[in-house]
Order: C-alpha cells, then structure tokens, then sequence
C-alpha cells in the first residue's frame, strides 16, 4: 500500500534525516517506528502525507508517486491519511467538539454531516462526557483522543501518529495505544512513531527502528497479546 | 456550496469576534491608511475641480480685418466655435464696440462725427486652460484674423494657473501612490499579526485536506469585512471634518470651502468601503500564501 523506494531526504544538502530508506507497509498493517530522537521517524510520516518531499528515490501510496502529485492533488492525498501531530495541535479557543467539528468542516463535510458524527466521534474515543471542554481542561490522555478522533473525521485508510504518547504517563500511554490498536482492527492501516520501546516491546507487531535516518531493523514481535487489563 | 459559503462566513466573524482586540487594530489601521489616502483623493479631485472651473474666466480677445463681409464673420465665429477647448465664442460688431468705448470714455458727444475706427472683434472664452496655445493657433489659421492687433489675453495669469494644475496633479499622482503604498503596507502588516495568529488552524486545514479555497475565504473575508469598517470610519471622519472645515470657511483650505463643490459623502464612504475591502483581501492572499505551501 504504501512503499519506500531507495527514499534520501535531505536538510539544506547538509543535515541528512533519510538514507536509502527501502520499506514497504501492507493494507491494514499496524507499525510501529521507533528510533532517537532524530532518527528519522518523524520525517517518514512527513513524506507520506507529503508535508516534505524525498531528495531522491520514491515515495508511493497504491503505486503513486507522491513527489509527482500536483499542489491541487495534496489535499485529496490527505484526506485518504489521518495524522495525529506531535504537537497534537489542539486549537486552545475552541471546544472538543468544536476541534472535531472544525476538521470536518475544514475538510468539506456538510453542516448536517458533522452535527450527526462528531458526537458519534466522541463517543467512540470516550470523551463525549468531555465535549463542552477546553482543551485546556483536558488530560494529556483526553487531549490525544481528541486529535485522534479529529484524524479520523475523513475515515481514512492509513492513519499516522507522530509520538501520540510521548508526554503521556505509562497508563495512558497503554490506553492510547489501545486506542491505536482499535483503531487498526478495523482495517485502518496505522503506523506509529514513538521512542516508548518498552510499551510496545509487549505487543506482536511490526517494529521499524530508525537509527540517525538508516533502517537499522524491521522485525516482528513474537508475542501477540494486550495491554494489560484492556481489551484489543 | 452552501456548506463551503456558510463555513467561510462563520469561521470569518468567529475569528473576527475571539481576535477581538486585533480585529480592532486591524479596523483602525484600515481607517487611518484609508483616511490618509481619501483625505489626499478628495483633495485632489477637490483641487482639480477648482482649477478646471477657472477655465471659462480666461478670454481671449482678437480683431477681424476691415475687409471681412458679415458672412465671412460670421463663418468664422462659428469655425472658432468648434476648436476644441472653446466653450463660447461672440462676436462684437464694430458699431457696439465703438458705442462702449465712447460710454467708457466719456466721448459720446465729442465724437459722433469721427468715424469709428475700431474693427469687429470676436471673444473667446475658454473650457480647458491648457488647450489656450492650440486655440491660439486655431486662431491664427482664420484668413479674417487681424494679426496687427494680435491676441489679446491674460497670458501670463493663465501659465501661472496651468503651472499650477500641473503641480497638483503631479504632486497629488505621486502623493496618492506614496498614501498606497503606506496604507497597503499597514494595513498587509496587520492582517498578516491576524494570519500569524491563526497559523495553528491553516496547519489542521492542510492536515485534513481541506482545499485552498476553503482555507483562503475565511482570511480574505477577514481582510474584506476588516477594511470595509475601516473605510465606513474613515469616509465618515472626513465627512466630519470637511463639514468642519467648511463651516469655519478656514482659509488656508480654500479649494474645500468653495460652495460648488461639496463632499460627496455617500459616494466617498462607498469609494473608500471598496477600497478598504480590496486592500484587505489584497492583504490576506498575500499573508496567507506560504502557508497555503504543502511541502517545504
């Protein structure tokens, strides 16, 4: 589904963040990128929904070059892939609801639309009880559901998540991830960059590690299992 | 469409209303740049207006030869009618002129057995000053003109007057363009501290895919409705103070006292809404274009 031919990126032709980057990501796999920071994990996601460009080599998505796309075609391109930012990106004036709202809107959904599914949304990321909230008045935990719920308004096929639990304590984490997990049962392909090599270690998935932009191991997990006391 | 119409306007004036104290900036630069350049506008076209109405107190006075018949006279009044740049043209018969120089003069009785020596003349009254030297030579084209009398007029004042309508209309082309470009330049800085402030929500539009059109038409209605205010401000503030002015017939404004030509208040708050909206716009397109750039 998606596929790295060869993929370099380059910094001002001096800082490198990709080196001959090779991979290849299945429909309805779940990967996790992990890797120091600066490994390159970020700037991966970053080609994908063509935020950045390769230097050299080939990014495709279904056998499309992604460099080749044209700036009218982009946001078609986007609204095939959520992506939840590092910076989660909350906007501080606007209620939950109102993130969620905002996107579909943004997005091209009818006003009817979005009235039907943001609590629909919000709901399945348990944080409709949180709707009238600020982001300010959430947790880390709640303000990670809210992006990701916001990722999803479009049902893309591939989400991506740039260090979703980043700032998050271990509990939380595991409940995002669980969240992540969820999500990719449903037949969305997710791939995930986090450095939390512990929380995942625990899990029977796809692991890419990164090392200063060169792929230093792609293995799979030998056991498959949940986190503790949730259910996948 | 609807959907996209409705969002644009409601993601204007929500931004419009939670920015509120940069919306208020970004209203009062609109109104002082567009203040600075309707000001200068008005006193320009208020100017041109007054220098173009002293056209027609500016006569030109010239003799016809003795040979001349009526009809020849006659057909050259009406050729000298047509040049461009005449508004009128008269002719005075000798017989009328020879009666007004002797009333003038106190002559009547002294001189009714003198023949009159004076010629026919035709006056000529100018539209526009500075057609005067191609209405000169219009003149000196006609077979019945005398050139022994040549052309009588106030050709001096009238090159002082056409120095100064070239001044003001030099002086006011470039400062109107200098008044463009400073109120353009205030008012791109504002919309673009409101752009700035707003980069987090075009980052998630980009994000989810929204087009450029949809991210674009909020901004640019931001811009428009803010210099539409600034231009209703500014039109009625120098609605205000012209009506001042006026009042207190202030000298040195003296173009602006003049009782023929008023502020035109509803056309000059209408000029300067236009304006303002398409400095705003103009402003907001260019604010927002590196961000609208999907990859670096």
């Amino acid at each position: 589904m998606i596929e790295f031919q060869k993929v370099s990126l380059e910094y001002d032709r001096r800082v490198c963040a990709l080196r001959d980057v090779s991979l290849s990501f299945d429909q309805g796999e779940c990967v996790f990128l992990v890797g120091a920071s600066g490994s390159g994990k970020s700037t991966l996601l970053k080609l994908i929904i063509r935020e950045l460009k390769a230097t050299s080599g080939r990014v495709l998505l279904r056998g499309r070059d992604l460099a080749a796309l044209s700036e009218g075609s982009v946001p078609k391109l986007r609204r095939q892939i959520g992506f939840v930012p590092q910076d989660i990106l909350l906007l501080p004036n606007k209620k939950v609801w109102e993130n969620v709202a905002y996107a579909m809107r943004a997005a091209g959904h009818s006003f009817k639309e979005v009235k039907k599914r943001v609590p629909e949304f919000l709901d399945r990321f348990g944080i409709l009880n949180r709707a009238n909230a600020r982001p300010s008045e959430l947790s880390g935990g709640e303000q990670q559901r809210v992006a990701i719920a916001r990722a999803l308004v479009n049902n893309p096929q591939v989400l991506l998540a740039d260090e979703p639990t980043g700032h998050l304590d271990p509990d939380t984490s595991a409940d995002i991830l669980n969240v992540l997990l969820d999500i990719n049962s449903r037949g969305t392909t997710v791939l995930m960059a986090t450095h939390d090599i512990a929380t995942i270690s625990q899990l029977h998935r796809r692991v890419i590690t990164l090392e200063r932009g060169h792929v230093i191991g792609d293995v799979c997990g030998l056991r498959e299992r949940t986190l503790e006391g949730v259910h996948v | 469409m609807f959907d996209r119409i409705h969002f644009a306007l409601t993601e204007a004036f929500t931004a419009l209303r939670r920015n509120g104290l940069m919306t208020v900036s970004a209203v009062n630069t609109a109104a002082i740049a567009l203040f600075i350049l309707g000001g200068l506008g008005f006193m320009y076209v208020a100017l041109n207006a007054k220098l173009d109405a002293l056209g027609p107190q500016f006569e030109m006075k010239i003799s016809v030869k003795n040979r001349a018949t009526k009809e020849q006279v006659q057909q050259m009044v009406a050729e000298l009618g047509k040049t461009p740049g005449v508004s009128a043209v008269k002719l005075l018969p000798k017989e009328e002129a020879w009666q007004k120089y002797r009333e003038s003069h106190g002559l009547l009785a002294d001189t009714k057995d003198i023949e009159n020596p004076l010629p026919d003349q035709v006056v000529i009254t100018l539209a526009q000053l500075d057609k005067g030297q191609a209405v000169r030579e219009a003149i000196r084209r006609q077979p019945y003109f005398d050139p022994v009398d040549g052309i009588r007029d106030a050709k001096e004042e009238r090159q002082r007057v056409l120095a100064m309508i070239s001044f003001v209309r030099w002086s006011g082309l470039i400062l109107g363009l200098i008044a463009v470009f400073a109120a353009g330049t205030l008012i791109l800085n504002s919309v673009h501290l409101t752009v700035l402030a707003r980069r987090q929500e075009i980052r998630i539009m980009t994000l989810v895919g929204a087009n450029h059109g949809t991210i674009r038409w909020p901004f640019l209605l931001e811009g428009a409705i803010s210099g539409v205010a600034g231009g209703l401000l500014a039109g009625l503030l120098l609605w205000a103070i012209t009506a001042y002015v006026t009042a207190r017939q202030i000298a040195v404004l003296g173009p602006l006292e003049s009782s023929d030509f008023h502020y035109p208040v509803v056309n000059m708050v209408l000029v300067l809404m236009i304006v303002g909206a398409l400095m705003g716009m103009a402003a907001a397109s260019l604010s927002i274009r590196k961000y609208l750039r999907y990859a670096a």
